[in-house]
Order: C-alpha cells, then structure tokens, then sequence
C-alpha cells in the first residue's frame, strides 16, 4: 500500500529535481551563488584554514560576489550528515573519501559533472586509475583530488656507501637489505605484520588480490597461489631475519620510526607524512632521508591509495559555480601548497613527475608512487570489520612469521576472511 | 469516577427523545473523540506510526537505496540474528547494563543521604546546599558533559594537572597528557560521574520533600525503642517513602538507560565502538556507518524498546492498575 | 558526663557541616569551572597551571560567542531564537493538544478512554533514541508526499518536541482537572452556561497553574533536546538549536574551550532562572502521587 506511494512520491520529486537540474545547465550559468558552501572532512587545523582561505581568494578572482563557507566534517559524522544532506539540501562542493564515491554515487547524492569536465583542459592531466574511481557509464561524479601514498624511506648515505640504488624489485629489497645488515650489524627491512596498507603493496605486486567477489559473493583469495607466494614473502623476511623479530605485531610506527631515526633499522615503509613523527624523535640524520616507490615483483608495486575525491552535491542549485569551485581549489597551481600542509598527493600525472615533487628527496619517492597502480580493498561494507575488528590478515601475517606452516595457517583464515566478508549485512 | 458534563446531560435526553435531542446526544458522544483527536494524530503521526516502522524497517534490508524509494526486501530476520550472535552487541549490551546500574545505584544512594543530611541540617544549610544541587540539576545536559570533558582534558584538564602534582605514592605517576577517552575503563567511569552529578539533586531533593511528610512522633517511637539511625530508616522512613522511592528507581533506570548526549559528547561523536552503549551503537549502526543501516539500526532499536518496557513492565502494570481502578 | 554529651553532640554536628560542604563543592564546583574557564584570557586556560580564580578577567570569549565569529553566517541569537522558538513553541502547542484531551479523558466516559490513556502510559517509556532512525526516514517521506520540508529546518523538530511532550502533559494535566470541583462547573450549567463558557470561565483559570506545571518538564526536556536536533538539522546551520551549536564547537580549528564555556554558560542561565522559580513545582509535579499512594 504506502510503497508505491512512496516510490511514486520520489519518482515525481526525483523528476522535479531532473528537470529542475536540466533548465538550470543551459540558461543560468552567469549566475553567481550569494554563497557558496564546502564540506571538507576532518579536523581543521590552521593551516589548512590557511590553505582554505588562500582558495577561497583565488576563487573570490572568479566570482568576487561569492562568500565561501567551509565546513569541516569529522571523518566519525560524514555518513550522518550526508544522509540528512541528501533528503533536505547539502552544500555546494563535497570532499568525499574515494572509497565512498561509489555509495554516495548510487544514491545518487552527486551531481553529474560530466558536461564541466569537458570543457575543463587539465582534467587530461589527471591519473586515469584515479579518474575512474568517480565514473558509472556515462556519468562522472566526482574528480580526484588526492592520495596518500606510502614509500619506502632509507638512508641515503648509507646506500650511496653500500654502492646501492634504492631497490626497485623484491630480489633487490633482499640484497640491500642484507648489505646493510653486513655492514652496518643492524637489521635491513623492517616488515611489521600489523600493517595491512603496506602488506597490501607485496599482495597486489605478485597479481595477487585479498578476495574476489564471484555471483554476488565475496571469495577469500589468501591460500590462492599469487597471494599465498606474496604473503610468504613477506613473512619470510622475519623468519629469515632480514626484518627484526621485535616487529611481529606491530605496526609500522611502533615497529620502525625509532629504530630508523636511530639508525638501528636500514628501510622502512611509511607515507611522507612520517617526516614530522620521525623529526621529533631524533633528526640528526634527517638530511639523509629519503623515499623510494615500493619495490615490486619486476618494479614498482601497486600501493594502498586512499585519499579523497572532490564532487558537486546533487541538490546545489549552481553546480557550474560548484564546479568552477572544484577546479580553483585542485588546480595543478594549488597541489604543492596542499601538499605542504597534509603530505598528500596530488593526481596528476605531469605535476608528481615535476620538479616540484621530485626535487625533494622525500617527497620524490612516495610522487613516483602515486603516479603508479593505486588500488582500494574490497568494495563491501565488511571489509572494516575484517581489517579493524578481525585483523584477519595481519594475524595470518603474524602466525607465518612466527613459523608456523602456510598449509595451516592460510585455508583456516581464509575461510574465516570468506565468512566474515559475506555476512549479512543489509545494503 | 462520574463525569459531570455527561451527568449535567442527562435530563435533558430522555429515554425516547425527540430527534433534535438524539443528534444533540449523538454529538456529545462525539465530543471527547474529537478532544482527543488532535492529540492523537499528533502521537499517531510522530511515535505509533514510526514505531510501526521501527518495526518494518528492523525486518528489512533497509539502506539508502530504500530510503531513496526502491522497494525493501524482507530478510527473515537476518538482522535479529546478526545482532543477537554478535559479540560486539552483547559487549555492547552489558556495558550498558553495568553503566546503567551503577549511575542509578550511586544516584539513589547519593542522593538518599543527601536528602537525609539535608534534613538534620538547620533551615539556612539546607537552603543553601539546596541552592547548589539546583546547580548541577539545572545545567543543561550538554554543558555537564562539555565541562566534564574540560575537566579531564588531556593536556589542560584540571584533574590531570592534579594528578600529576599529587605526590606518586599515593595517586602513582603517568598522568601527565593522559588520555580519558579512549578506553571503556576510564571514560565509563567519567560519565557515570557525569551523569550521578545531574541527577542525585533530583533524588535528594524528592526525599527531603518526602522526609517532610513523616510525622515526628514515629521517630520519637523508634528511639524510644532504641532504634539508632539506620534502624530508623529502615523500619519507619524507607517503608514509609516505599512508593516513593519505586518511582525514583524506575525514572532513573529509563533516564540512564537512554544516555545519549554525554556520551556522544564525552566520546567526541560515535565512530569509538569500544565505548558504545546501546543508544550510541543503534545511531552509529544506523546513521554513522557507511553506507548506513537502517534496518541494523532498526533491529537494535527494538531489542532497546522491548528492554525498556520490560524494565518498566511493573511500574506500567501499577499505573494501568491505578487506571483500571479509577 | 554532660560535657562528654556536649562534644560528641557537637562532633557529630561538625560531621554534618563537613559533609555538607563536600556535597556541595562537588555540585557547585563544575558549574563554577565553566564560569572560572569563560572569564579567563586564553593564555590562562591553556596552562599547565591552572590557577582556581581567574587572576584576570576577560569578556572576550563572551563577545566572541554573541557576534557569531565561530560559526559563519550565524550569530548566537539565532541560535537562541531558534531553541526558543521550538522550545516555547512545542511546549504550548502541546500544552493546548493536551489540555483538549486531558479534558475529555477526565471529564468524559467513552468507548476508548482506557485504551487512550493505557497507549499514553505505555508510549511515554519508548525511547527517542530507539525510534530516531525511524523518525528520520518516516519525515522524509511524510515531507515528499506533503511537499513540506520536515527533515533540514525546525519545523520536524518542532513536531517531534510536540509528540514527546504529549503522554506525559496530557497524563498530568488530567489530575489537575478532575481536581476542579464539578460542582462549579454544575452551578454555571444551571445558570445556562455552555460548554465553551464554562472551559473558558470555570476550567481554565482553575486548571492553569496545572498546565503551566506540567509544562515545566517538557521545557527543560525540548532545551536540552540534543539527539533530534543533532539527526535532523545538521546539515543546516542556520537552523541549529543552542545545544547543537555547542557541539559544532568541538570540530573548530583547536577546540576553544574559553568560547565553548562562555555558550554553555549563555545556554544555563535561562534554564537557571526559571528553575529558582519552579523548582519546587518540579518535585512535586513529578512525585504527584507516589508519596500519598
């Protein structure tokens, strides 16, 4: 009885808006909205209120009538505050995770900007991967606007002494990891089993995948052979001593940033937004440190690449201001000032391959990076529960660099990882 | 109890009465329906309708596709059985429990003996102290729990500050920037004080009220019986303030079992799992997720209205009775 | 022997003094913390030592709240308005629905009254924030079928105030007009009074400090009313209520703590004031029953 009324209710508000949304395209584009309201998530901090205000001049350029209002969204209410946003009227312009782009997509919550983005130049600029991620058919709903990457940072002295580059490749991880365990008595690598982002890298680089989603199920991949070789691997290299046994359990602070400030560990992977962490620890050596990509199976892995997408709200009433909005504050002008105030990355291709990014030895690493696979985990709303709660695959991680045996160790887990990604949860 | 207006009528429609004084009747009888009626549709509109719902929604998967208009679908109960096999919830359901219980103990206690002490004290102590438990009472639940958090911030909180003066041996150490709010086992804690500062002046001051009614000469009897004070409360006050204090308990136990907004405040929002109650988990289920769980959020919410009523099942049969006997 | 007496008599009394002084610093001290914080310069409250009295005061963080700084395009009066108007607003509106139906439950017999009043009793325990999902999407719904925008301005907010007041008001009102005595209403229907002359002239003047009694919890209830506020109007900031805007504070650059404690006092001394003149109602609106039953 009240469904189809609903449904019907919907249908007509959802055309109204359509229709709404059409007449405003084409006939009222000079207009300028009185103000213009952003949600960014997080906390605030002051510089990047700083960053927000210097955008919002930029942007005052094009539109000098506009007040923008940032908001800050912390990552805990988002969700809420999208729902009450997508039935009453949101903002403007969202930032929003780009794991979540797809849910919010669905729900047909974003504005459609594919129209903008064709008469938008630098959007060739973008990274294709990262591109993708806001694309459904023929719609795009939002535009990449960055990444976090992590790298791998090492000493550059004592690889220059060693006559080594840093490692591009597994083989190579090996080698100058071992070398500087010969000459300098401290361990090479430090490979922390809680530490899934970066665990992820050595996974993905051996074509291997954490689970595969098959006729709507999710199927755990860690006894696959590709996944099963990659996680031994990486095991492997506490069982065989090349990372320190105290880092079984640990994640990659706990386990290296004192130990590499100290240079009581040679490498160590983390995103650039460590270089902070690391410097209050001890910097006498910062002036050494560097990033270098993630060593892979033959170069370069693919890396954990979350980071957060820009999109114009469905119920703006000026998309086009929006979206000149989100071309101001993610221009390639813009990208070394954010990256100044958050270490994150931005997507395009041409400015991480510039000089800009790749003359700063830490930062030129984790840009390389960024401009390679970026990948997300399994698109299911169980996945927190199997990362946070479950820590299925850092314990799988943990009981092979314990010593225990793949063939126990990896179907038991895998089942549970199977279970554990297929229950129910409505959606 | 006979209704007057209904009596006044009477003469005036006899037994075999004119038309004019049958639809006269007839409208009378319309008159309390039409009084209630406005009530009503509010009521019916805002909770039994969305009761219902809770229901409905608690059956389904229900997520923001569904909110947007498609069709649901039943899911036999899938939630009910998610919940109830999930450790999470029952480490969610007894945390709540054991909260819930402390704050309303501490408070009884609290306030009994508060309402006890003020009634020893002479008029002007016991106005004044009066004075002050309308402080905490009337402070509005957001700011006690706002101020509670400044207390025990981290780096600038006056306890931590304290704490950190106070002398090892007797506190011990590591109270510098220490951090109230992570874990279960300091921020419970911190709301149950939170919530006891609030609602002991409530207690205390209903006692003292009750206190008053007592005559004097039942505990002339009891002393001269030789009763010494805590024999006197139990055998002349507590029976007498019985009902009293039954109406005491029952309002705490619903009011503590509902705490949202301390939490939510003391807890900095809801994303912290580990330190959920029930009514923070079913909005972080429901609302906070991502995508949301309406119908998650939903099943929680009517295992949290089944409890509820359960708690308050005698206080609800006397009041029905009372009703019945009227 | 006396002097024994005398001391022990007197002891026992310092006891007394001793632990009432402890109850009462520990009411009185957080309220006196959030005055002490609003009064400080900034640099006296991000100290490591913290002085008990402000060695200086300052209304700077007062200022800084009512001119509306801290949140763009707002100002605190509009936030007090708008607390104001769904508090006051909801409270009479349900006060009037009440009195309407406490009328008919305590002068009339019919057909449904037990039923009435026995769902009254019982919805009164459902909790708010087990129904708040359900509320939310219900009002979206209901406001797409209306045309009307319930969810994202006050007006939902308003409704759901209404609806949480009613069982309880109409519950407690309904004891105030059976204490009318009939025979007043009995004499003006012999003087040929009808029924609104009599509601006007006789109930009312007799059943109003009643209404205004039972009206006093749902006041400081739909005050302090956070979790339906916070679900419904969140994503518009023009339309928060005092206590929400309290909590937009905490997601500011640093959490300002001298502003947050200047708000929270601005948001207790209307609630502080109209408890000094109702406080005792309170109690005994409350207990009504329970110690005579």
């Amino acid at each position: 009885m009240r469904f189809p009324k609903i449904a019907l209710a919907s249908t007509v508000v959802m055309l109204a808006a359509a229709c709404g949304g059409g007449s405003d395209d084409g006939g009222s584009s000079g207009d300028a909205p009185d103000t213009l309201t952003v949600w960014r998530m997080g906390d605030a901090n002051e510089e990047q209120n700083a960053f927000m205000d210097s955008v919002t001049d930029q942007y005052q350029e094009l539109y000098p009538d506009t007040d923008v209002d940032v908001q800050w969204i912390p990552w805990g209410e988002f969700s809420q505050r999208f729902q009450t946003a997508l039935v009453s009227g949101g903002p403007d312009v969202v930032e929003i995770g780009n794991d979540q782009v797809a849910t919010w997509a669905e729900a047909e919550a974003l504005y459609d900007v594919s129209e903008y983005v064709e008469d938008w130049d630098d959007s060739a600029d973008l990274l294709e991967g990262a591109y993708a991620n806001g694309t459904f058919g023929d719609a795009q709903y939002s535009i990449p606007w960055y990444s976090g990457v992590r790298a791998l940072w090492y000493n550059t002295d004592q690889l220059e002494e060693l006559g080594h580059e840093p490692p591009t490749t597994w083989d190579e991880l090996v080698e100058v990891a071992e070398d500087i365990e010969d000459e300098y008595d401290v361990p090479g690598f430090a490979a922390p089993t809680d530490f899934l982002n970066g665990i992820a890298s050595f996974v993905w680089a051996n074509d291997g995948e954490f689970a595969v989603e098959e006729d709507g199920e999710w199927v755990g991949q860690l006894d696959s052979a590709e996944t099963a070789e990659a996680l031994e691997f990486y095991a492997g290299l506490t069982v065989d001593g090349i990372s320190p046994s105290a880092c079984v359990g640990l994640n990659e602070v706990d386990c290296a940033h004192a130990d590499f400030v100290n240079r009581e560990v040679g490498m160590f992977i983390d995103g650039p937004w460590a270089q902070a962490q690391l410097e209050d620890l001890n910097d006498e050596h910062a002036g050494h440190w560097a990033t270098a990509p993630i060593p892979g199976v033959d170069g370069m892995a693919p890396a954990f690449g979350g980071g957060s997408d820009l999109a114009v709200w469905g119920t703006s009433e000026h998309p086009d201001a929006a979206f000149d909005y989100i071309t101001t504050l993610n221009s390639k002008d813009n990208a070394l000032p954010y990256n100044e105030v958050s270490s994150m990355f931005p997507t395009y291709t041409d400015v991480l391959e510039s000089d800009t990014f790749q003359d700063d030895p830490i930062l030129s690493g984790a840009a390389t990076q960024a401009t390679g696979d970026l990948r997300l985990f399994p698109d299911t709303a169980n996945w927190g529960h199997v990362q946070w709660e479950l820590t299925t695959i850092q314990t799988a991680v943990q009981r092979l660099a314990e010593g225990e045996s793949p063939d126990d160790v990896l179907p038991e887990l895998d089942e549970e990882l199977t279970e554990a990604l297929n229950r129910e949860v409505s959606e | 109890m006979t209704q007057t207006l209904e009596r006044a009528t009477e003469p005036e429609a006899p037994p075999h009465g004119r038309p004019r004084a049958a639809s006269r009747r007839t409208r009378l009888r319309l008159v309390p329906y039409l009084l209630i009626l406005p009530a009503l549709t509010v009521l019916a509109v805002v909770l039994l309708w969305p009761i219902c719902q809770m229901l409905w929604i608690s059956l389904h998967d229900y997520g923001l596709q569904q909110l947007r208009g498609q069709e649901a679908q039943w899911n036999n109960f899938g939630h009910y059985l998610y919940v109830l096999t999930d450790d999470r919830f029952w480490s969610v359901f007894r945390n709540t429990i054991i909260v819930c219980l402390t704050m309303v103990a501490l408070t009884m206690v609290l306030g009994t003996l508060v309402g006890l002490l003020m009634h020893k004290l002479p008029k002007w102590a016991s106005t004044t102290l009066g004075l002050g438990l309308m402080l905490a009472w009337a402070t509005p639940v957001i700011s006690a729990a706002i101020v509670y958090r400044w207390l025990f911030d981290t780096r600038y909180g006056l306890i931590n500050t304290l704490l950190t003066a106070l002398p090892d041996w007797l506190v011990g150490s590591g109270w510098n920037e220490f951090n109230w709010f992570n874990s279960p086992s300091t921020l419970f804690p911190i709301l149950i004080v939170t919530v006891v500062w609030q609602s002991f002046p409530f207690v205390a001051i209903s006692v003292l009220a009750g206190l008053k009614s007592i005559p004097n000469e039942l505990y002339e009897a009891a002393r001269i019986d030789g009763a010494g004070a805590w024999k006197s409360f139990w055998s002349v006050t507590f029976p007498m303030l019985r009902s009293l204090f039954a109406l005491l308990l029952v309002l705490q136990v619903i009011w503590d079992f509902r705490i949202f907004t301390q939490l939510f405040i003391l807890g900095n929002g809801v994303s912290n799992r580990d330190i959920s109650l029930i009514p923070t988990y079913i909005f972080q289920l429901g609302f906070a997720s991502t995508p949301p769980n309406y119908g998650m959020g939903s099943a929680i919410a009517v295992i949290m209205t089944v409890l509820v009523l359960v708690i308050s099942a005698y206080y609800l049969r006397t009041m029905i009775r009372q009703e019945e006997a009227r | 022997m006396n002097n024994v007496h005398r001391l022990r008599r007197s002891v026992g009394r310092l006891g007394l003094y001793l632990a009432a002084l402890a109850v009462f610093v520990f009411a009185v001290f957080p309220v006196y913390w959030v005055l002490a914080t609003a009064l400080r310069p900034t640099g006296e409250i991000f100290t490591r030592q913290p002085t008990l009295f402000p060695r200086e005061i300052t209304l700077e963080h007062f200022e800084r709240v009512l001119s509306g700084v801290l949140i763009p395009g707002t100002s605190f009066w509009s936030f007090l308005g708008n607390s104001l108007v769904v508090t006051v607003g909801s409270v009479a509106f349900a006060a009037m629905l009440a009195l309407l139906a406490a009328i008919a439950v305590a002068r009339f017999r019919f057909k449904l009254r037990s039923a009435f009043i026995i769902m009254l009793l019982v919805i009164q325990m459902v909790p708010v924030e087990a129904l708040i999902i359900s509320l939310f999407i219900n009002f979206f719904h209901l406001g797409n079928a209306l045309d009307l925008e319930l969810v994202g301005n006050l007006s939902g907010v308003f409704v759901i105030y209404v609806a949480v007041a009613l069982p309880i008001t109409i519950l407690m009102i309904r004891n105030f007009v059976s204490a009318v005595p009939r025979e007043l209403e009995e004499a003006a229907a012999i003087d040929g009074a009808g029924g609104w002359t009599i509601f006007w002239r006789i109930l009312m003047p007799l059943v109003a400090p009643g209404l205004a009694a039972a009206s006093i919890f749902a006041f400081i209830t739909a005050w302090n009313e956070f979790l339906v506020a916070f679900t419904f109007l969140q994503n518009n900031t023009g339309a928060y209520t005092l206590p929400i805007s309290l909590q937009y504070y905490f997601g500011a650059v640093s959490i300002e703590w001298g502003s947050i404690m200047a708000a929270s006092t601005l948001l207790t001394v209307p609630v502080m004031i109209f408890f000094l003149f109702v406080q005792r109602r309170m109690v005994s609106g409350l207990t009504m029953g329970a110690v005579k039953g």
